[in-house]
């Protein structure tokens, strides 16, 4: 009997405990408050639990003051940026997570979707350009209408790819089919010559072999005469900033080092200081940037120098960062 | 997507602010910070009863939050990881010379200390002695506190010191709200056992 009631006090004790942590449930509470009216020794209970509450609530810690939490985070960025290497931020996070997601970069930095779609344009361009250049007889070796069936076909180097049924259901058991036959094209001529022009941009922007778009951004950055083409510019600084080979981004950013300083490379040196996982190129990024301080140094640039005193894991760009925001605070 | 509290409004306020931060902006990292660090500071003041302590433990906390941002997949509110980091980081803290806080209350008292012959009253806040006496009540808590295991410790500084609901705390401590319970109760029992002298 005895134990019945404990076990049942049991129950009323731990929904004293809880109406006192305001977690009871409004029918539950209703329920304790009729058991309380007839039980002394809940009610004891219950004013034991207000005494401990009472003792907890006055000799609670005290609250941090405001000087408190400013030097908590004084010492916060300070140690972040200046501590020891293992409390430092590492400067790829950024970078590695925003290179999964390399489509968001025109949502992050909306100024770079000009440049993905002059890129786009100069891909569109560039497929146009060939079938004009055949139209005029210029570089022969597209299969295209007004070709012979039998000759195309039966040239070795032509590649077939594309094949749809256009009519497969005649009576005479005719049958319709268009494909893209396309032949290998082999041209020579001064690097300035619009064609190898055209022929390079194309490589350096969609050729999937590193190697190959490594040699077109050398045989552009050979160039003298290329500098005021604005199509290779654009594509160079696609390649900065999009290519997934260092050595093509590398020599992209040694390429565009010969054109004027303008906006457009600027935000390419910006995106490249924030977004490359390499860096060496982060450095010769943020030396160019430096080099146009104070006349391009403007909110965003502060904000990027910011977060790279922060957040970078290379000495040399946290102090350069730094480096650069003091001597502007300076008078 | 239904927004139904000031909770979830926070939690979207959180998403954006570490997106924009994984983006590399500084402005939203700090303003990550400061939307909790207060907090954060205030926990670890209530854990370890030093403010000096309390400061090292707000560096590691956000050291370590910061640094696994990035891997960060929100499949729990980022308060509720926050909250966890801060309670594993003073759980297992040590004190500036290497000691852990929490001491033994036989320790803190000394030899001679009786806590049955003790009898301390709390005192209100407008007498000459109150802060003394409160004083020393709260480091009796505190030693107290550090008598509990690491669960219940958290447990009870949680809810007590800090006002999280179970729900939360289940979160926290990545178990069932049951179990919590259960915890609350055993680490009140304790404490009101301990501190059976002290009377309002």
């Amino acid at each position: 009997m005895k134990e019945d009631k404990d076990r049942s006090h049991a129950k009323w004790e731990e929904w004293l405990e809880l109406s006192q942590y305001g977690e009871l449930s409004d029918a539950d509470q209703r329920q304790l408050d009729v058991h309380l009216e007839s039980c002394q020794r809940c009610r004891t209970f219950r004013n034991e639990l207000n005494q401990f509450r009472m003792v907890m609530e006055q000799a609670a810690p005290a609250s941090p003051g405001e000087t408190d939490l400013l030097d908590a985070r004084a010492n916060l960025w300070s140690n972040l940026t200046l501590g020891r290497p293992e409390h430092r931020l590492p400067g790829g996070w950024l970078s590695r997570f925003v290179d999964g997601l390399q489509g968001l970069t025109i949502s992050v930095f909306p100024q770079y979707r000009t440049v993905l779609a002059g890129a786009l344009l100069l891909f569109v361009g560039l497929a146009g350009g060939y079938y004009l250049a055949f139209q005029d007889g210029r570089t022969p070796g597209f299969a295209v209408p007004g070709m012979g069936q039998t000759d195309l076909l039966s040239n070795e180097d032509v590649a077939i790819s594309n094949v749809r049924f256009v009519d497969s259901d005649v009576p005479d058991g005719t049958l319709g089919i268009r494909f893209e036959a396309v032949r290998p094209v082999q041209i020579m001529g001064p690097v300035d010559d619009p064609d190898i022009q055209r022929v390079l941009t194309f490589a350096v922007l969609n050729e999937q072999n590193p190697g190959v778009r490594l040699r077109a951004v050398n045989a552009v950055s050979a160039s003298e005469g290329l500098q005021s083409d604005h199509e290779i510019r654009d594509a160079l600084v696609t390649a900065l900033k999009t290519d997934s080979n260092a050595g093509v981004r590398g020599e992209a950013f040694n390429a565009l080092s010969r054109y004027p300083f303008d906006e457009e490379i600027r935000d390419a040196m910006i995106h490249t200081l924030v977004f490359d996982e390499n860096p060496a190129l982060r450095i010769n990024a943020i030396n160019r940037l430096q080099d146009q301080v104070p006349a391009s140094f403007d909110e965003q640039l502060e904000s990027v120098l910011r977060t790279r005193m922060v957040l970078d894991d290379n000495a040399y760009i946290r102090t350069k960062a730094r480096t650069v925001l003091s001597n502007l605070a300076a008078p | 997507m239904k927004i139904d509290s000031a909770r979830d409004r926070a939690d979207l306020e959180d998403r954006r602010l570490i997106l924009k931060a994984r983006g590399g902006d500084m402005r939203a990292v700090e303003e990550l910070v400061y939307r909790y660090d207060e907090k954060v500071l205030s926990m670890a003041m209530s854990f370890v009863g030093d403010m000096d302590d309390a400061k090292d433990i707000y560096q590691e906390v956000f050291i370590r939050v910061l640094k696994a941002l990035p891997k960060f997949e929100f499949r729990s509110r980022f308060s509720t990881y926050l909250y966890r980091i801060v309670t594993n980081v003073c759980i297992t803290h040590r004190t500036r010379d290497g000691k852990r806080r929490f001491v033994p209350i036989e320790d803190e008292q000394g030899e001679d200390h009786d806590p049955t012959k003790l009898g301390v009253t709390l005192h209100s806040p407008d007498r000459p002695d109150a802060a003394v006496i409160n004083h020393e009540i709260a480091s009796r808590i505190r030693a107290a506190v550090g008598t509990l295991s690491p669960r219940l410790r958290t447990v009870f500084v949680l809810r007590h010191h800090e006002g999280f609901k179970l729900r939360e705390i289940a979160g926290i401590m990545e178990c069932a709200e049951g179990t919590v319970k259960k915890y609350l109760f055993d680490a009140t029992r304790r404490m009101r056992s301990q501190l059976e002298d002290i009377r309002t």
